[in-house]
């Protein structure tokens, strides 16, 4: 905020114009930069998932490889050495290494699931609000039961029933997910049903199927994108804490949440260990839910004229 | 009154019949039980045996019938491992989990409800942003890591607390400790959000254009309606918790709830006793659910429960 607010001063002495809208690609990021913490947030975000997706050639070492005599070794600051910046792990397997791989998992798996989740739980979402009747009943039912019980506990028996494993992760998590996307997308598709123009497209023969993608589909966009990065974050979480419970991704693959409960009980000759994956989940997480509320408050209408009030005042009391 | 609570046990039954089928399905459809729980190796005969002995050789839709039937009269067989009754197994466990359930809610409330009313006080402010994004962090946190976090900290390093297991409330301090700060983001969240609804209400601007104390505005009017929403929330964390946290919080400080019961109901593949936990869980969920629902209109009488 402070940057942003040093460069109004600077310009307060002119009444604030009333709206100038740049170029789209550069209003999105000076956007982005107004409120820093989203941009830092962004930018933390863009380091994991460049990282993630180059973990081959950023990673210094191989994520499994067990070096048993350099085990436990130091962060570089605490006596380490620039070879494991991180330190090494109960095995002398790299931590930077292994975060950097792990957040591989942490991210496909949460891509995956919120992508699944998010197709199906639009698609059941339109077709229940828009057919309405039995189908809607249905569907919503289904919705209100799943969301009645929830379903960590569940994930975790039928995880552990199938065997864990990446594919049976993603569905079954996405299973335990999709309301959230159905309940958004039928509330909103019961307004729209109304509005003049789905009336006149309904009217001139358009097709249900067609209908749907085309005219309120759309509209869905923007909240659904917000919901997606909340759900984002939470399937992370769930990714980490299914790993940390051994029912996730299984060693000697890296996970973050793995890497916690292999080294929890060297906590006393190595806490570097166990710090370093839960602080760069939890930062991650945060990132993403910063991320989202700032979504909320960029796609809402109302909330963007709160903060242009609120920045006009500040102006000009500093002015006075 | 009578009526909204039998409605909502109906629909607590088909909840929890909705949960057992689907572990039902899960455990015997998807996947072969008698495998899943006869060592690696084992020979035709050990599994015609067990198989004889599960009642599992017989056609699945018999199967199901008797599950049910077994569900009815809560009896869910003997522990495959532990050779007892599952049921009781799971009974057993249940005021540990309730302690540190308890406990933990308790405190999320205690502590984070006034974070939350002070920062609606001046939303927008410093403080409030500040607890804003203390809470939103505290969302992000993983238990588990929160946990193992606080055991190095006051267990290891400073030596204040035991690192796990139960007995005495020392061991019940950093568990509880876990829950509540992982849930005192979403109290605070709300508490703050619905604090701030109700101060923009015109009947807080008719007190205090009538010369009521501002503090007396507060305590008396703003806060009681504000803490509608809180109860809501609080029953929603006790059923998270319960279905799921606990499982986290439980094996991090191995702390002997139905949580890790739960995990060693899977690890070691006993069918019977994961099915006896899934119900007694469901239960729970349910109960606390109806609960909720009544004590909500016990603190806002408008509401009218059908």
């Amino acid at each position: 905020m402070a940057i942003v607010e040093q460069a109004e001063v600077g310009a307060a002495a002119v009444p604030p114009p009333a709206q100038v809208r740049p170029r789209r690609g550069r209003a999105f990021v000076s956007v982005l930069f107004e409120d820093k913490l989203s941009f830092v947030s962004a930018l933390f975000l863009l380091i994991v998932v460049v990282s993630a997706v180059f973990a081959p050639w950023v990673a210094p070492h191989s994520p499994s490889l067990v070096e048993l005599q350099d085990r436990l070794l130091p962060p570089v600051w605490e006596g380490g050495t620039w070879s494991n910046v991180l330190g090494t792990d109960a095995l002398g397997r790299d931590v930077l290494s292994r975060l950097i791989f792990g957040a591989r998992n942490s991210l496909v798996i949460g891509v995956s699931v919120v992508a699944l989740a998010g197709v199906f739980g639009t698609a059941l979402g339109l077709i229940a609000g828009y057919r309405g009747g039995w189908v809607d009943t249905v569907i919503m039912r289904l919705a209100d039961a799943q969301l009645a019980f929830p379903g960590l506990l569940l994930v975790i028996i039928v995880i552990g029933s199938l065997g864990p494993s990446v594919p049976v992760i993603i569905v079954v998590v996405a299973v335990y997910g999709w309301m959230i996307y159905a309940r958004l997308a039928r509330g909103i598709v019961l307004q729209l049903r109304e509005e003049l123009y789905v009336r006149a497209a309904e009217m001139s023969g358009v097709r249900a199927g067609r209908l749907m993608r085309r005219h309120l589909l759309p509209n869905l966009v923007s909240p659904l994108m917000t919901q997606s990065m909340l759900e984002l974050a939470r399937v992370i979480l769930v990714e980490a804490s299914l790993s940390y419970l051994g029912l996730g991704i299984q060693p000697p693959e890296a996970s973050w949440g793995l890497m916690v409960s292999e080294n929890q009980t060297y906590l006393r000759e190595g806490w570097w260990t166990v710090f370093f994956p839960g602080i760069v989940l939890a930062l991650t997480v945060l990132a993403v839910n910063l991320i989202s509320s700032w979504l909320r408050v960029r796609s809402d209408p109302q909330q963007q004229q709160l903060l242009l009030a609120r920045r006009r005042i500040r102006n000009e009391r500093r002015t006075r | 009154m009578i009526r909204f609570i039998i409605r909502r046990l109906l629909f607590g039954v088909l909840i929890m019949l909705a949960v057992t089928i689907t572990v039902f399905f899960v455990t015997r459809v998807l996947t072969d039980p008698v495998k899943v729980m006869l060592p690696v190796g084992s020979s035709q005969e050990a599994y015609d045996q067990l198989e004889a002995s599960l009642g599992l050789d017989a056609p699945l839709g018999e199967q199901f019938v008797t599950f049910i039937g077994d569900i009815v009269r809560l009896d869910f067989g003997d522990s495959y491992w532990q050779r007892l009754p599952a049921l009781d197994l799971v009974l057993e466990r249940i005021p540990a989990t309730f302690q540190l359930v308890g406990a933990g809610t308790v405190l999320a409330i205690v502590l984070f409800v006034p974070l939350g009313i002070i920062a609606s006080l001046k939303p927008g402010g410093i403080l409030d942003r500040i607890l804003v994004t203390i809470s939103l962090f505290g969302v992000s946190m993983p238990q588990f890591w929160l946990g193992a976090m606080l055991i190095f900290i006051f267990s290891v390093s400073l030596g204040w607390l035991p690192t796990s297991g139960s007995g005495t409330g020392q061991h019940l301090v950093l568990p509880s400790i876990t829950l509540a700060l992982a849930s005192g983001g979403r109290v605070a969240q709300i508490t703050r959000s619905s604090m701030i609804d109700q101060l923009n209400r015109p009947y807080v601007t008719t007190l205090k254009a009538k010369g009521m104390p501002s503090r007396r505005i507060l305590t008396h009017h703003v806060l009681r309606n504000a803490l509608v929403p809180i109860v809501t929330l609080a029953a929603y964390e006790i059923a998270y918790a319960l279905a799921g946290y606990a499982v986290i919080v439980e094996t991090v400080f191995a702390w002997p709830g139905i949580g890790r019961l739960a995990i060693q109901a899977v690890t070691q593949r006993d069918i019977i006793l994961l099915q006896a936990v899934v119900f007694v869980v469901a239960s729970l969920v349910v109960a606390v659910n109806i609960i909720a629902d009544v004590l909500y209109k016990a603190v806002d009488p408008r509401v009218k429960l059908t």
